[in-house]
């Protein structure tokens, strides 16, 4: 019977081109979501195709169906709870047996599926050869060559999928595992009989295997249950596994995998001609000096650089037009709304919030480009190799380094990019060390603070604050992996993938997917954020009899004497500036965010802050480098940059230096701004992003604290 | 499984010259003995297709780790921690 509807899971080992033949059969029509629960991403995308629905999962790229990683473990869920009607297994046919590998673990499972035998245009290059026909009989399910670059094979595929999906019997193919290993499975198999063996579809034999190859998820699941005979299942399993080591000296699942190898050469021998192995691949040739103990870090340190030049110099054009169209868009709004808090709230809160989000868009997108270009070509994986000796002595990952770097420019793009790491742990690590790499918001708040308190040595000042948060990320990587974090990390086997063109089209898909979700942000959480902060910062509302003095008075005798020419244009002007700027302070003390800056005092006064620079540093939450133009308002002085000549005098006047320097120091470490953490939430789920929030604020209380506590002995 | 056994017997038995990754020589082919690691670092390295007596070169590297070894036609970046448990023979 032939179904309107079909659902197709894409299934496949990392590097066989599995993306591109995705993004192949579904164009632009794709969603992109997290499984729930865990930070693996989802990506499916629905077609018609011939008068058929057809819904199209791409599983995580994965080795093998055992449960020992995220990705796994999804993509085995989702087979084996989801059903899909379909299983497309995509197959790098220049990499034949490995890949087969997953196929076999599929096709035990028993689902109707199709073997994409993808860059068969490398492999025939290669000289190999593979009779289909024979294959395809052995295998039990059709064999379809494709060419995923050039698109070749698409059309072929998807009618294999259909005519699988319609068919109504499905071969099971029954692996050998060799006597010794069937001999405990007869053993086992019985002793699952009448539990409800779990998980549902989950065949008794295959099952079986899993406990052998002691996959975690599936004792977990035998023993979660609470069975009555399951202590008799884990007896029976351990038992085996120990008789097998004894008579074997070799591990069960090194066995199974043996026996499962040992399969596919059986196959592949009759249908298979192996290409003669002479030629050194191209791929080695240029990752000996791509790799090269000396020149390996210098060619690294130059892609970064020109990536940063990429992402930061061309993305300031479109963010300087982003920025003139918001600024045009103030002013006319600012025109046309009569009504002044509504004004306010809308130019001042919004625009000012989300627009100054919206600004980082043509960065994200152009590093997520740029990224996207060094991870198809292959080089990524590179990378990673280059720098783990360097990473590896702060316990983390090669690849690591990429983020980190990308912090210094902007966290948010930052954060983004994590995702390179595909362990959970060495993720989560990265993200939370990322904000001590000082990012370039930051920037103008040292510049003021430095500038004013320590002219003469601004730079150096500045560059010890930056060396400071590399220490620190060092530092906390460490005690992360000792505690939050603890164990091993993860042993660093990683396929090199060959050397490849990127298609355009995948790098186009990548990069409008990323700015569009950040744009997607900058829309929802991002509004309400500035929403509330905009009424913190105007509610309530100061009365005219509340100020301490009579300011409106004040400006209308400025008026009157600049009217009755006492006073000259230029005078008049100063002078109902100052009054304004005085007022505007006094509105933001009687504020909601005033007052908490002025209940939170006592709190910071251990480290040498008044209220004053509490609210800067809670207006910084919204983006750091708000805070200057805070302590602008807080000391009256409109529109104030970074070399404000009034602001710094009055800094210079309020605080010492080393309440200055100490004042930048908490700025370096406590967490990034409010996009940021939206980002982070997204990333990696509320509670970290919590851990995130406390732990560094905690951290650079502690380290003010220190600071302004000795320092203060000196001074 | 008498074949099986056979096979098995070369890489079990410890032969003088045996080696850790670590003292592999750049160009020269070896052998995978085993992984000394629990089942779930073995199934993995299984899944990727380094299976025991399996054939190997290390064509580029770094002193100390890690190093690029090629096997079969793939190619795999093996981490400083890795290769003191990966228990080679020359071939």
């Amino acid at each position: 019977m032939k179904k309107a509807s079909i659902r197709i899971a894409l299934a496949g080992n990392p590097n066989s081109g599995k993306t591109t033949i995705f993004n192949n059969l579904t164009g632009m029509r794709q969603h992109v979501g997290n499984y729930p629960g865990v930070t693996v991403e989802k990506r499916s995308g629905d077609i018609s195709y011939k008068g058929y629905d057809i819904e199209i999962i791409d599983l995580p790229g994965i080795y093998s169906l055992t449960a020992f990683s995220e990705e796994e473990i999804v993509a085995r869920n989702y087979i084996l709870q989801e059903n899909p009607d379909v299983i497309i297994n995509i197959i790098d046919s220049s990499s034949l047996e490995r890949n087969l590998y997953l196929t076999v673990q599929l096709l035990e499972l028993g689902f109707p599926m199709v073997l994409d035998f993808n860059m068969a245009d490398i492999a025939s290059k290669k000289g190999m050869k593979v009779d289909k026909e024979l294959l395809s009989e052995l295998l039990g399910a059709p064999i379809i060559e494709t060419v995923g670059p050039r698109g070749k094979g698409t059309d072929r595929l998807l009618d294999a999928a259909v005519e699988v999906s319609g068919r109504s019997e499905h071969k099971r193919i029954e692996i050998p595992y060799g006597d010794e290993i069937e001999n405990e499975l007869i053993k086992i198999m019985p002793a699952l009989e009448g539990t409800s063996v779990p998980a549902v579809g989950m065949i008794r034999r295959w099952t079986a295997v899993k406990l052998l190859e002691q996959d975690s998820e599936v004792t977990a699941r035998l023993t979660k249950n609470g069975q009555e005979g399951q202590d008799k299942i884990s007896e029976i399993v351990s038992d085996s596994i120990n008789h097998i080591k004894n008579i074997m000296r070799v591990s069960p699942e090194v066995l199974i995998a043996d026996a499962r190898y040992g399969f596919i050469k059986g196959a592949l021998q009759e249908a298979h001609e192996e290409a003669d192995d002479a030629s050194t691949d191209i791929t080695e040739k240029v990752d000996t000096i791509l790799t090269n103990r000396f020149l390996g870090i210098p060619i690294f340190a130059l892609i970064i650089y020109l990536m940063f030049q990429f992402v930061f110099t061309l993305g300031r054009y479109p963010m300087q037009w982003i920025e003139l169209g918001f600024g045009k868009l103030s002013v006319f709004l600012n025109g046309v709304i009569a009504h002044d808090l509504l004004r306010s709230l809308i130019v001042d809160g919004i625009i000012g919030g989300v627009g100054g989000v919206i600004v980082f868009t043509p960065n994200i997108a152009l590093l997520f480009f740029a990224i996207a270009l060094l991870e198809d070509s292959g080089y990524m994986a590179r990378a990673a190799f280059v720098m783990d000796r360097v990473m590896h002595r702060i316990g983390l990952h090669g690849k690591s380094f990429i983020p980190l770097i990308i912090g210094f420019g902007c966290t948010v793009p930052a954060y983004m990019g994590s995702r390179i790491l595909e362990n959970k742990k060495d993720r989560l690590i990265t993200m939370h060390i990322n904000t001590f790499c000082s990012c370039g918001a930051r920037l103008p708040v040292y510049i003021l603070i430095a500038g004013t308190f320590f002219p003469a040595y601004a730079g150096n000042v500045i560059f010890s604050i930056y060396l400071i948060g590399i220490i620190f990320a060092i530092i906390m990587a460490k005690v992360l992996r000792a505690t939050r974090f603890r164990g091993e990390l993860e042993p660093f086997v990683m396929e090199l993938p060959p050397y490849r063109v990127p298609t355009m089209k995948g790098i186009l898909i990548h990069t409008w997917e990323r700015a569009w979700m950040y744009v997607k942000k900058a829309g929802t959480i991002i509004l309400a954020i500035s929403i509330i902060m905009w009424f913190l910062f105007t509610f309530p509302i100061i009365g005219d009899q509340e100020y301490s003095q009579d300011y409106q008075s004040q400006l209308e005798a400025l008026q009157q004497s600049f009217e009755s020419k006492e006073i000259t244009e230029g005078q008049y002007q100063d002078q109902a500036a100052a009054i304004e700027a005085e007022m505007a302070a006094e509105k933001l003390e009687f504020s909601a965010a005033g007052r908490m800056g002025k209940f939170m005092e006592p709190v910071f006064k251990p480290l040498g802050f008044d209220w004053k620079l509490v609210v800067a540093s809670i207006s910084g939450v919204a983006a750091k480098e708000v805070i200057v133009s805070s302590l602008g308002t807080l000391f009256s002085i409109g529109g104030a940059d970074e070399s404000s000549e009034g602001l710094q005098d009055r800094l210079k006047g309020n605080y010492h230096p080393l309440v200055g320097y100490n004042f930048m120091l908490f700025t370096l470490l406590y967490f990034p701004c409010m996009a940021s953490m939206a980002v982070f939430r997204r990333e990696a789920g509320t509670k970290e992003m919590l851990f995130q929030m406390g732990y560094t604020l905690a951290l650079a209380w502690t380290v003010a604290l220190i600071v302004y506590q000795i320092g203060r002995l000196f001074i | 499984m008498f074949r099986l056994k056979k096979r098995l017997k070369n890489i079990i038995e410890n032969r003088p010259g045996d080696m850790t990754l670590y003292d592999a020589i750049p160009g020269k082919r070896y052998r995978i003995l085993r992984v000394e690691g629990g089942c779930r670092l073995n199934s993995r390295l299984c899944s990727m297709g380094l299976m025991p007596g399996e054939l190997f070169t290390v064509y580029a590297y770094s002193r100390g780790g890690p190093v690029c070894i090629s096997v079969k036609g793939s190619r795999f970046a093996v981490g400083r921690g890795m290769m003191g448990r990966v228990i080679i023979r020359e071939a």
